[in-house]
């Protein structure tokens, strides 16, 4: 036997749905403490940051103001207007603001990973996408183990002598027999 | 509510959902097409080709990697003749030819790379190879926008002013 809703009854339930998909959408984020974070130093950035600049900061990545995570840099996006992209070498300034970029992304797990050492430093949001372990549409440009990923981890310890930066190589291979 | 109704109701609701505003807005941006140019290999030079021409993009052909190159930084007289070379990150090569509009294009059913790509172009004997490599976008327009800028590279370019080019009609 069909039961008929009745006009009421439906006009209530309508409404409770659509006031239930509301709710989410005007909840406020209350939470109003401060919590103070030490991260790697600046003065430690340099050799990273070109690995991340080679990596990570062209045009079409993260070298985009369309992106929370900025890598400024001869590659990509540069910090001062009167620079170009792939004009001028990557200056100062540019390392600058992908240092203050960088610190600005899970700053409470990078603080945490810096205090301990550079521990488990897979806390850190950009660790997790460098090495894939997090969904990146970029894929994996740091595979665990190489370079690139070593370099990150000895800012993370507080390395002082850049680590495996200066090791990191990044072009066209051709394969064998192959020229470019 | 009668059957056919609501399945229209649903139809419509998969359609709306199914189209990309923000695809339809790049290709509404891209303007009308030149008169004096017929739709094909030589319309639309400096434009960003895959907006169209990518996968999800509303032209026939699909291209992996296209751009527009042209003979000096300064000026936007485009250059034919270039050759223009690409390698994968897993050492795959390939290479085509600018036509006179100083457009080139990449098939995708004829080379699908495996990103990142680095690209170079040749003319004569003049080299002009990217610093860095393309990890996502073959629109070589989306990044070489002109003016060059903070966050634009310029259009592709292969001489100086000490080049001499040759002055051909384009048809």
């Amino acid at each position: 036997m069909r039961q008929r809703i009745q006009p009421l009854a439906a006009a209530f339930v309508t409404a409770m749905a659509l006031a239930s998909l509301g709710a989410p959408a005007c909840t406020r984020y209350d939470d109003d403490r401060t919590v103070s974070v030490t991260p790697p130093p600046r003065a430690t950035f340099a050799p990273l940051s070109g690995v991340l600049e080679a990596h990570c900061g062209t045009l079409d990545c993260h070298g985009s103001p369309a992106r929370n995570l900025r890598v400024y840099g001869v590659h990509g996006l540069r910090a001062n207007g009167g620079t170009v992209t792939g004009g001028a070498d990557t200056t100062e300034e540019d390392v600058d603001a992908t240092y203050e970029s960088v610190v600005g992304v899970d700053p409470e797990n990078l603080g945490v990973v810096f205090a301990e050492g550079g521990r488990d430093p897979e806390r850190w949001l950009v660790m997790r996408k460098s090495r894939g372990v997090e969904h990146h549409e970029g894929g994996t440009p740091l595979p665990s183990g190489s370079a690139g990923d070593r370099c990150l981890v000895a800012w993370l310890s507080g390395a002082e002598d850049g680590g495996a930066c200066l090791e990191d190589v990044f072009g066209p291979e051709p394969r064998n027999g192959d020229t470019w | 509510m009668k059957l056919p109704i609501v399945a229209a109701l649903l139809l419509g609701l998969c359609a709306g959902a199914c189209s990309d505003p923000i695809r339809t807005r790049a290709v509404d941006e891209l303007g009308g097409e030149d008169p004096a140019t017929p739709v094909g290999p030589l319309h639309r030079p400096g434009q960003p080709c895959l907006v169209c021409h990518g996968a999800d993009g509303p032209a026939e052909s699909r291209f992996s990697l296209a751009g527009t190159v042209y003979q000096l930084p300064d000026t936007v007289e485009p250059l034919g003749d270039v050759t223009v070379r690409f390698i994968d990150s897993t050492g795959a090569q390939y290479r085509v030819v600018s036509n006179c509009a100083g457009n080139f294009y990449v098939g995708a059913a004829n080379f699908e790379p495996a990103w990142p790509v680095w690209m170079k172009i040749e003319w004569k004997s003049l080299s002009q190879e990217m610093i860095s490599p393309s990890f996502r976008e073959g629109s070589c327009a989306e990044c070489h926008q002109d003016p060059a800028t903070p966050s634009t590279a310029g259009h592709l370019y292969v001489g100086d002013e000490q080049t001499t080019f040759p002055h051909e009609a384009c048809e």
